[in-house]
């Protein structure tokens, strides 16, 4: 009886092992398989763009996207992006395609939809603002690797530190790189061109 | 004095009528008058404010930025303290930088230090003005009313062309902004030197 108990028991053990090892290796595999392909950035998300509607990270995919972090409270860095980016966009001509860009706040507590639009109007039809709850803001910034930081300054006002660079997305998804803040005028072009025609 | 002296010169050219003494006469009035114009920018402490421009600004947003030239003529070291502007509810002197492509703008720390024959430069990418809670918008091609207030100046009105957005990119590309220099900090020089030295000469100190 005893003898029995026991190998019932090493059994048991051994089957335990196995369901392990077989785990692991599964999972390592499908591990490898999404390394194998190229990077995909960015996380589901569901915001809410500059005309009020809802957006998930669906409106990404199908069409090659601009993508943009930043806020209306910000002198420089933030006007002249959307305005490069539009008129770089005005400057593909038919070249652009079907090519779009997102403005997404960095700052949605004071960044409203309505205050997005109104904002981002003269900039063009191709820009659409992208707002929303700040936790679901800071996790969709996060798996863009966009470092966003509210900075207090004076009078109880603050200002936020973050990434300017401007983010080129295919139409299927893929992250295929950056243009940075002030870069050279023709080489942005160069890029956005490439880009609409992936 | 200036005049009392002019009329003793004219009197000592007519008494002695000496052809020596007439140029002295003439040098020492020029010399003189030299002093008083002087004497006058002193008074005025020397500090010449121009170019200053802003961007336009869009019906949405809140805040807009103004960029100027501060050209200290005078003798003495001066300091930038404060900046006001009727058309916001908070004007501030900040400083901006990209880190690792993270924009990071900050009120400066201390009031800017103009030296004696300095040029202190409020461009894009650097040093700026900053007009928070806007209660008017900057409109392309009109000007803004601003009063700078310096240490020993007291102060001193300035005005702010408001450039287009294409215009406003054509000022930043020729002015050679502090984009790509790095550091701004590290590139500060202080003041010191002669007028014509076209480097940046703002000091945190
Ligand atoms: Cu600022």
């Amino acid at each position: 009886m005893m003898g029995n108990w026991r190998r019932v028991l090493w059994l048991g053990i051994l089957a335990a092992v196995m369901a392990v090892a077989i785990a692991g290796y599964v999972v390592n595999r499908s591990n490898q398989q999404q390394a194998s392909t190229a990077p995909v950035l960015g996380s589901a998300f569901s915001l809410i763009d500059s005309d009020g509607a809802a957006i998930t990270e669906a409106a990404f995919f199908g069409r090659p996207t601009v993508l943009f972090f930043g806020f209306t409270q910000c002198p420089e860095i933030c006007p002249v992006s959307l305005f490069e980016i539009s008129t770089l966009m005005d400057e593909l001509g038919p070249e652009k395609r079907d090519l779009q860009a997102f403005f997404i706040s960095v700052d949605p507590e004071r960044d409203s939809p309505a205050v997005m639009g109104e904002y981002i109007a003269p900039f063009g039809e191709n820009i659409r603002g992208i707002t929303g709850p700040l936790s679901a803001i800071e996790t969709l910034a996060q798996s863009w690797g966009v470092y966003i930081k509210k900075v207090p300054i004076d009078d109880g006002d603050y200002t936020v530190d973050h990434t300017a660079s401007v983010f080129l997305v295919d139409r299927h998804g893929q992250f295929r790189g950056t243009i940075a803040y002030r870069e050279n005028h023709q080489i942005a072009l160069d890029k956005l061109r490439l880009l609409a025609s992936l | 004095m200036t005049l009392k002296l002019t009329q003793g010169c004219l009197r000592s050219m007519k008494q002695l009528s000496s052809h020596m003494i007439a140029p002295l006469c003439g040098l020492v009035f020029a010399v003189f008058l030299g002093l008083f114009i002087s004497a006058l920018a002193d008074g005025m402490n020397g500090l010449r404010i121009k170019d200053g421009w802003s961007r336009e600004t869009t019906a949405g947003a809140r805040v807009g930025g103004g960029y100027l030239t501060v050209m200290n003529h005078g003798q003495v070291p001066d300091r930038l303290l404060a900046v006001r502007a009727e058309h916001a509810g908070m004007s501030e002197v900040h400083t901006m930088a990209m880190q690792d492509d993270v924009m990071v703008m900050r009120p400066v720390e201390e009031p800017l230090l103009i030296e004696p024959g300095a040029i202190l430069e409020l461009r894009p990418g650097g040093l700026h003005l900053m007009f928070m809670q806007l209660n008017q918008q900057h409109v392309a091609g009109e000007m803004l009313d601003i009063v700078l207030v310096f240490e020993r100046a007291g102060e001193l009105d300035a005005t702010l062309e408001v450039l287009s957005m294409r215009d406003s990119m054509d000022r930043m590309r020729n002015s050679g902004d502090h984009m790509g220099h790095g550091d701004q900090a590290s590139h500060d020089k202080n003041g010191g030197a002669n007028d014509d030295h076209n480097d940046e000469s703002h000091s945190h100190k």
